[in-house]
């Protein structure tokens, strides 16, 4: 069997100004290609390990354990192995800079392109997240977007580095129901075509049964229960787990 | 990490302030008599006669008296032109704010013509019209310097404005300007003073500058007029020029740290509160 | 671009009312001043009682206050901006030969402000609370509280007596027949002091500013979220967050406007300029009350269209501004 893309073993976070560790003692292995759904309450830490593992924590906070990459035998590049998708896209987009252009950057900063070729490749990657007419897209700002088609640009941005993995945080929360299953669609066709791994995060336990293969569950920083999505969702061992699933799919918890 | 520098700056300001506001009152006691007067021998440069430690002027009138007695002016002129632009603005802002509609619009066009104007040339304008006196100094400061507030008032009441406390005023029946001004100014005034260190500091340098150029009052020593008298003899003694203008960066320096200080500290309560 | 042409129409027609503010405001300055135009263009030219009475009627001087407000608003409206005294020349005249110089001063001044408090700024606020944000913040604060004419004094004693690098007054070298490029490096010679006694001030403005918004910059997620997509650290705090803290300097840029003319008031009495500044300290000292209110409604125009410039470099530099408008 080939090396696991991404160990995390005995994760403890403390961010600078808390008390207790936003994450502790967390460890979890990630296969390449697979797909991972993270959920957990708000303050589970779900955010945590995402930064963690992109190497975004803000500076000054205290991190022990490890985060290894050996699959691809050095640490991890942001933007070149991992892609990143924020729950605001809007927010995660420079207000002042076309969109083409804030792709074709992050293509030249992964790849040693001229900026022609880096804008063409923008183009091609916006069509592959299905927007329409990129060309005149390319030219837009963000402000003159919608919702989805922000965070489809953001998606856009995340893959011109050509990561391994997707790492996506509440990408579709901030969207309407039915813009939140065409990103999820969309998520689960470019996952599968270029072969990355995944990691979905969200309060939608029923949008990540679809998509994810794995469900890890958080609660106050610790890892509480983890399994095949099937299983986790049909005979979750912990209460806590339950009353997650009860919470978001309005069974009654037994 | 920024904190100890952040408050040792703040303290800095503090005791440049008071030292400062020390010399100013008790400057008959520490000069007595007429700084204007003339006491020794013309052009005594610095440190060389102990009764006159920083020299005297073109005419024989002792530095350190000019200096302890323009401390007087800068501040009195300062402070008095902080306050008046603070109500002036504080009032305009309220008006503007509160009633809305048409008052609005005029008011606050004549803020925008206030601000169209060079300040300092309106100020320059009004001393020379009106003639140079202390009183008519401290106007000409204020009518450049009360907009910066209004438009902060106005702000500040326009989102207070809808309130629940200004609604129960309005329900028992109370008078829209008692409103205005015993209900909402009240409130809307933190933001309007936290503007008051800025304007003391902008008010001492203008002053400074109407004074170098000939408009302060003749009756008083003033730092700039200090600076002007120097410039005659720019060549032979330039620190009759540079002596004064240290003066007034210090005073400016103290006046801006310990607002800012000020400022930081009650963000902070607010912040905790 | 329709956009732009928007923009400055709604600057004009609200400048309009700002405008007759001013000059209601420089009216009353000139009723105010003791003596009216009549006495004062006696004290130039003498006359006798008949005269008097002549010139009284034809300034309107003996009508109520409403009409001679409206008549000075109608002889603004002609470009007739009163007679100057001191000069015996109309007040117009005088001003607009003296505007080119304080044009050049002023805009060479603003330039070294904006262009060195902006790099100084993005120097400090590329790294927030490390040493040399913490050594530029507080250079700034202290350059804060410098009187521009004392600096220009300072400067003066420094470059012009002493090591006798620069001329200590004037624009250009009296009588020298220079010409071409050889006058404009006499022209850059001589106001080299003074731009930089002016310049030098504000450029401490921009600096703080351009430290405050990078710092502001720096918590919106877009900084972030270019770190997640690998962009360099050079090119995050170059292209996207100077960029993006640029804007509000640029806004300010024209509320300085107003500032930075006042200021050069002083800077070129120091340097003897010949320009606006140094001429209403003229009209001041010679009780010229009409040329000093014409000084001021030109500086006001001047202002505005300032202001005007100054919005559409906005709109050009913020899509965002006046309405969306498709790609
Ligand atoms: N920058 C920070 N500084 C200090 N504490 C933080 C910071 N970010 C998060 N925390 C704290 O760490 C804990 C975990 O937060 P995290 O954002 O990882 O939760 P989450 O599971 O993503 O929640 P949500 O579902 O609301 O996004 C919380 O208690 C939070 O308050
Ligand atoms: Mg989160």
């Amino acid at each position: 069997m080939s090396p696991p893309l991404l160990i995390v073993e005995n994760l403890t976070v403390s961010y600078p100004s808390a008390q207790t560790p936003a994450l502790s003692d967390l460890t979890l292995n990630l296969q390449r290609g697979e797909r991972l759904g993270l959920i957990g309450e708000s303050g589970s830490g779900k955010s945590t390990l995402a930064r963690a593992v992109a190497g975004l924590l803000p500076r000054g906070t205290s991190v022990a354990g490890r985060i290894e990459w050996p699959a691809l035998n050095r640490p991890a590049e942001p933007g070149r192995d991992i892609g990143f998708v924020f729950q605001d896209a809007g927010a995660s987009l420079d207000p002042v800079m076309r969109v083409g252009a804030q792709i074709a950057e992050v293509v030249r900063a992964d790849r040693n392109l001229s900026w022609h070729e880096a804008n063409k490749s923008a183009l091609d990657l916006l069509a592959a997240v299905s927007l329409p007419d990129p060309a005149t897209l390319a030219r837009s700002y963000p402000h003159q977007l919608s919702g989805g088609q922000r965070q489809r640009v953001a998606i856009a941005a995340a893959l011109a580095g050509e990561p391994a993995l997707l790492l996506a945080d509440e990408a579709t929360s901030a969207l309407d129901t039915i813009v939140q299953a065409e990103i999820a669609a969309l998520l689960d066709r470019l996952v599968r075509e270029r072969n990355m791994a995944l990691i979905f995060i969200t309060h939608d336990i029923a949008l990540a049964s679809n998509l994810v293969s794995r469900i890890a569950v958080l609660q106050d920083g610790r890892l509480v229960e983890e399994g095949v999505t099937h299983d986790v969702i049909t005979r979750p061992s912990r209460p806590y787990t339950r009353e997650l699933l009860a919470a978001h799919w309005e069974l009654p918890a037994p | 990490m920024k904190r100890p520098v952040r408050s040792l700056s703040g303290m800095v300001g503090i005791a440049i302030l008071a030292a400062l506001v020390l010399v100013a009152v008790f400057a008959p006691l520490i000069s007595p008599g007429d700084p204007l007067a003339i006491t020794a021998r013309p052009l005594l440069p610095p440190l060389a006669d102990w009764a006159h430690p920083l020299g005297t002027d073109r005419l024989g009138r002792d530095l350190v008296a000019g200096l302890v007695h323009g401390a007087r002016t800068s501040l009195a002129v300062g402070l008095a032109a902080a306050v008046a632009s603070l109500m002036i603005g504080s009032i305009i802002g309220t008006l503007a704010g509160f009633l809305g509609g048409w008052t609005d619009e005029a008011l606050m066009r004549v803020t925008d013509a206030f601000q169209t104007v060079p300040g300092f040339l309106l100020a320059l304008a009004f001393v020379s019209v009106a003639g140079p006196s202390l009183p008519v100094i401290v106007l000409a400061i204020a009518l450049s310097a009360w907009t910066g507030p209004a438009r902060v008032a106005r702000a500040e009441v326009l989102s207070l404005r809808e309130r629940d406390f200004v609604a129960s005023a309005r329900v028992i029946g109370m008078h829209p300007l008692e409103i205005a001004f015993r209900e909402i100014l009240p409130n809307a005034l933190p933001p309007v003073l936290a503007l008051s260190s800025v304007i003391v500091a902008a008010a001492i340098l203008t002053e400074a500058a109407l004074s170098f150029l000939g408009l302060g009052d003749p009756n008083r020593v003033t730092w700039g007029g200090m600076i002007a008298e120097g410039r005659a003899v720019l060549r032979s003694a330039p620190y009759l020029s540079i002596i004064p203008g240290i003066a007034l960066v210090l005073a400016v320096l103290g006046v801006y740290l310990a607002g800012e200080a000020t400022v930081e500290r009650a963000a902070r309560r607010v912040g905790h509160a | 671009m329709p956009r732009a042409l928007r923009l400055i129409r709604r600057r004009l027609l609200t400048s309009i009312p700002v405008l007759l503010i001013v000059l209601i405001g420089t009216f009353l300055l000139l009723e105010l001043a003791p003596g009216d135009a009549v006495d004062a263009y006696l004290v130039s030219s003498g006359g006798d009682a008949a005269m008097i009475e002549a010139l009284r009627t034809r300034w309107s001087l003996d009508a109520s206050p409403l009409a001679r407000l409206g008549a000075y608003l109608w002889a603004v409206l002609r470009l007739d901006l009163g007679w100057s005294v001191s000069f015996s020349r109309p007040v117009l005249d005088v001003v607009l030969e003296r505007l080119p110089n304080t044009l050049l001063l002023m805009g060479s001044a603003t330039f070294l402000s904006f262009s060195l408090g902006s790099l100084l700024g993005v120097a400090a606020g590329s790294r927030p609370g490390s040493w040399r944000d913490r050594l530029l913040s507080i250079g700034s604060l202290a350059l804060y509280a410098v009187p521009g004419f004392w600096l220009g004094l300072v400067l003066a004693v420094i470059f012009a007596v002493r090591l006798r690098w620069f001329p200590l007054s004037g624009i250009e070298t009296i009588a020298s027949g220079k010409q071409g490029l050889a006058r404009v490096a006499d022209i850059a010679w001589h106001l080299a002091l003074p731009v930089l006694s002016l310049g030098i001030i504000y450029c401490a403005l921009y600096l703080r500013m351009m430290r405050a918004g990078m710092a502001e910059v720096w918590r919106q997620d877009f900084t972030l979220a270019a770190r997640a997509r690998g962009i360099s650290r050079h090119r995050i705090v170059w292209r996207h967050v100077a960029r993006n803290a640029l804007l509000p300097l640029v806004t300010m840029l024209g509320l300085q406007s107003a500032a930075i003319l006042g200021g050069s008031v002083v800077i070129e009495s120091v340097f003897s300029v010949p320009g606006l500044g140094r001429l209403a300290q003229e009209a001041v000292s010679s009780r010229d009350t009409p040329l000093l209110l014409g000084i001021i409604l030109v500086s006001a125009v001047l202002v505005i269209l300032i202001n005007l410039a100054v919005d559409c470099a906005y709109a050009g530099l913020d899509p965002r501004v006046g309405g969306s408008e498709a790609a």
